[in-house]
């Protein structure tokens, strides 16, 4: 019993200074995703994962749409998070426009998606907006309507969050570097400076092709695909424009069916989809810094994405 | 009511292998009863049968695609190109495990060391008991059996002690193992991404070895912790076996249910070195081939045991020059100078086959190894240096504590404050320390699959 109490006390004392030190961060990823959630007030925002991230030379789009953008693209991540950050950001603020990023291999399920929701709890005891996709890290993309699922709905996550600290699970080392190691980015844009040579380029196209291979259970996440159209429906709701962008790629990987769906998405929510993954003008080793685009790259391509973007933008609703 | 949990627990994973189990409890239910009736001869081919079900079931469901994958490469070497049909089908979890125990008591019938037991839900719960069932202790049943049949009365310390256990062990997988085990990734996963980064592969090496140990000893610290709650004491099944002095050390510590079954149930049969040095050599390259087998249909496994075997065997015969050679190296007055200079050696000659364990096919092992002695950069890249850190901060805090437990408590208890408030507030800051940095993800027991 005395265990208990104590672990009690200790357990919400620790919530509470990781709390204080998570949201009274002044940079960082933690500062850039609380303020991506509950303060971005830009006209046009990206949103996806770290290719968001370090594809989208966000000043340079801003200036080229005379718009003001914001890069809330998060290392790591998928449409899972992207369906939590639209759900959180049109709470509190209503864009022109909503850039979603997408790798297409994504939309096929992968545990990892589902553990790095974990940057979401500690929003969860005060945003409900990302309760849904957060209990996704329990169920993961079990079918909630199965009979297995109606015998056995338990939860583990659920569980798990009645503790203060696990919200911060793996977060106090970061937090801590935070206070000493001021990261900065040109609006979320974070780009990357190497380059990488023609013979890694083809090592990273046989270790993705490998790791690929030794993919079990290989299936599109019925998640991810009800992420996507939350995106386009909420955006809808809400007279904000959403826009598709497969960013360039060393290899356009997937097979046709992801391609198909994503399609058959945009086609029937009547958006606009803008592949390029098989783009021959980025074929060049030189756009690019690992798997993701370089400066060079990522200039270059945001350079003829914001033309893009510029006609979606003057097209009446 | 535990078979019950046992069986609810099994079916778990994929319900319907229930049906591959309990085929072998049935058989070896029945070979133990005819065993003990039968006379002669059909002692003999009683076992035989029982054995041959249970090899059978493992090879069919474990080796089956190994073989076929070998036939095929043999005999396309030859010119030809048969189109030999796959199994596609998940291991049953835990196989290995219950196939072994399962031998074990037929073993142990025939050779008279345990009466067959009558009650089959008894034997079921034996082979079934759930908190070994997955991955070990590989039990005995002159150990275990028994044991169910006993009283089991409320003892508070008994239940704490298993607690504490199971939280050590807790600690162990999601704080250590789970954390080392996602530099390993980056290593093992993506090593031509690595190309000239020695000191990346050494330290991915290590991880890995701290990964495997705590990842496997944390599953059978949570395993005996769970069953001494309920009144079974199981077999130890490691002795801190990073802390040996010797490779043959440490696999008198590691993995200790299943390098005693080898011995007890293969390398003596065959006449361990009771004739002659050079036949030893040769019983124990083959349990050595044989553990490489069990762990896993794939050559990586085999080779990797075999290694570990091969360096037995040169210790075996060059015993003097080792110790001639330690004797130089070290200090003759500094003993705890020697101490580290075994422990780390013997750590570094296990570490080096674990290429082969831990990576996913055998040019990345054979590239690995080039790459541990390929003394260019030297580099090393730390990838997150969260991730890094924190499993840091955990191998130290697990040599912290066995270093406690070997040197100075000498027993298996952690070590903890000696007031009974401090206890509590010591336990409880474990477990909020699991809770802040515990890896709760989706990653499986490594051991699971064999």
């Amino acid at each position: 019993m005395l265990l208990l109490v104590l672990l009690i006390v200790l357990d919400q004392s620790i919530g509470l200074v990781m709390h204080k030190l998570y949201f009274g961060a002044t940079s960082g990823v933690e500062f850039e995703t609380t303020f991506a959630f509950t303060k971005a007030d830009a006209d046009v925002i990206f949103t996806g994962s770290s290719k968001a991230r370090r594809n989208y030379n966000t000043p340079l789009i801003a200036d080229s749409l005379q718009l003001s953008c914001y890069n809330a693209g998060h290392d790591g991540q998928s449409l899972l998070f992207s369906y939590a950050m639209t759900k959180m950001l049109l709470s509190h603020h209503t864009p022109k426009m909503i850039v979603v990023e997408m790798f297409p291999e994504e939309l096929y399920y992968k545990e990892v998606h589902y553990d790095r929701l974990n940057v979401l709890l500690p929003y969860y005891a005060d945003y409900n907006e990302i309760r849904e996709v957060a209990d996704w890290r329990g169920t993961r993309d079990v079918d909630t309507s199965s009979v297995f699922y109606k015998l056995y709905p338990f939860n583990i996550e659920k569980v798990k969050l009645l503790s203060q600290s696990y919200r911060y699970n793996s977060m106090w080392l970061d937090l801590l570097k935070g206070i000493f190691k001021k990261q900065k980015t040109e609006s979320g844009y974070l780009p990357l400076n190497k380059t990488i040579t023609e013979k890694e380029k083809q090592q990273y196209i046989d270790e993705f092709e490998l790791t690929k291979s030794r993919e079990r259970n290989r299936h599109i996440d019925a998640n991810k695909v009800k992420s996507l159209v939350g995106i386009i429906t909420l955006c809808k709701q809400k007279n904000v424009k959403v826009v598709l962008v497969m960013s360039p790629v060393l290899k356009r990987y997937s097979d046709d069916k992801v391609y198909q769906l994503v399609d058959s998405i945009a086609l029937s929510h009547h958006i606009s989809l803008f592949d390029f993954t098989g783009d021959d003008r980025f074929k060049s080793f030189k756009y690019f810094a690992d798997n993701h685009m370089n400066k060079t790259g990522s200039t270059y391509f945001s350079s003829i994405l914001a033309q893009k973007l510029k006609i979606v933008i003057a097209q009446k609703p | 009511m535990l078979l019950t949990a046992s069986c609810v627990f099994y079916m778990f994973f994929i319900p319907s292998y229930i049906i591959i189990l309990l085929f072998t409890v049935v058989i070896d239910y029945f070979a133990g009863l005819w065993i003990e009736n039968a006379k002669g001869r059909n002692r003999k081919l009683f076992l035989i049968i029982s054995i041959i079900a249970n090899i059978g079931v493992l090879s069919v469901f474990k080796y089956y695609n190994f073989f076929v994958g070998n036939i095929e490469g043999l005999a396309g070497l030859l010119g030809w190109h048969p189109d030999i049909p796959l199994l596609n089908m998940v291991l049953p979890i835990g196989l290995s495990f219950h196939t072994f125990q399962a031998m074990s008591y037929t073993i142990e019938v025939y050779r008279g060391n345990q009466k067959p037991e009558k009650n089959i839900l008894l034997y079921a719960l034996y082979v079934m008991f759930y908190p070994q069932l997955v991955a070990g202790p590989i039990e005995r049943p002159q150990n275990l059996l028994h044991q169910f049949k006993e009283e089991h009365l409320f003892d508070y310390n008994r239940i704490v002690g298993g607690l504490k256990l199971m939280l050590w062990g807790l600690f162990k997988k999601v704080v250590i193992a789970d954390r080392c085990g996602a530099y390993v990734s980056n290593v093992f996963d993506y090593p031509y991404q690595h190309t000239g980064e020695t000191l990346t592969f050494w330290c991915g090496l290590f991880f890995f070895a701290w990964q495997l140990y705590c990842d496997f000893s944390g599953y059978s610290d949570m395993a005996i912790g769970a069953a001494q709650v309920m009144g079974i004491k199981l077999m130890t099944n490691f002795k801190r076996p990073y802390l040996s002095k010797s490779i043959g050390e440490i696999w008198q510590r590691w993995h200790i249910s299943l390098t005693s079954w080898f011995m007890d149930y293969v390398f003596r049969p065959l006449g361990g070195y009771r004739k002659g040095r050079d036949r030893g050599a040769v019983n124990l390259l083959i349990v050595y081939f044989l553990s490489g087998l069990w762990h896993g249909a794939a050559w990586t496994f085999v080779i990797c045991f075999f290694i570990f075997g091969a360096q037995l065997v040169f210790r075996l015969y060059f015993k003097k020059q080792i110790g001639w050679l330690f004797d130089h190296l070290g200090s003759k007055r500094n003993k705890r100078w020697n101490n580290i200079l075994h422990t780390a050696v013997a750590f570094i000659m296990i570490c080096i086959p674990f290429a082969f364990f831990r990576a996913n096919n055998l040019p990345d092992a054979l590239f690995i190894l080039k790459s541990l002695f390929n003394f260019g950069t030297g580099a090393l890249n730390i990838g997150n240096s969260s991730t890094f850190i924190y499993a840091v901060i955990g191998v130290l805090i697990l040599y912290t504590v066995e270093i406690y437990q070997e040197y100075y408590s000498k027993s298996d208890a952690l070590p903890e404050p000696k007031s009974t408030g401090l206890k509590f507030v010591f336990y409880s800051s474990v477990i909020i320390y699991i809770l802040l940095t515990g890896v709760f993800d989706a990653s499986q027991f490594i051991y699971f699959q064999f």
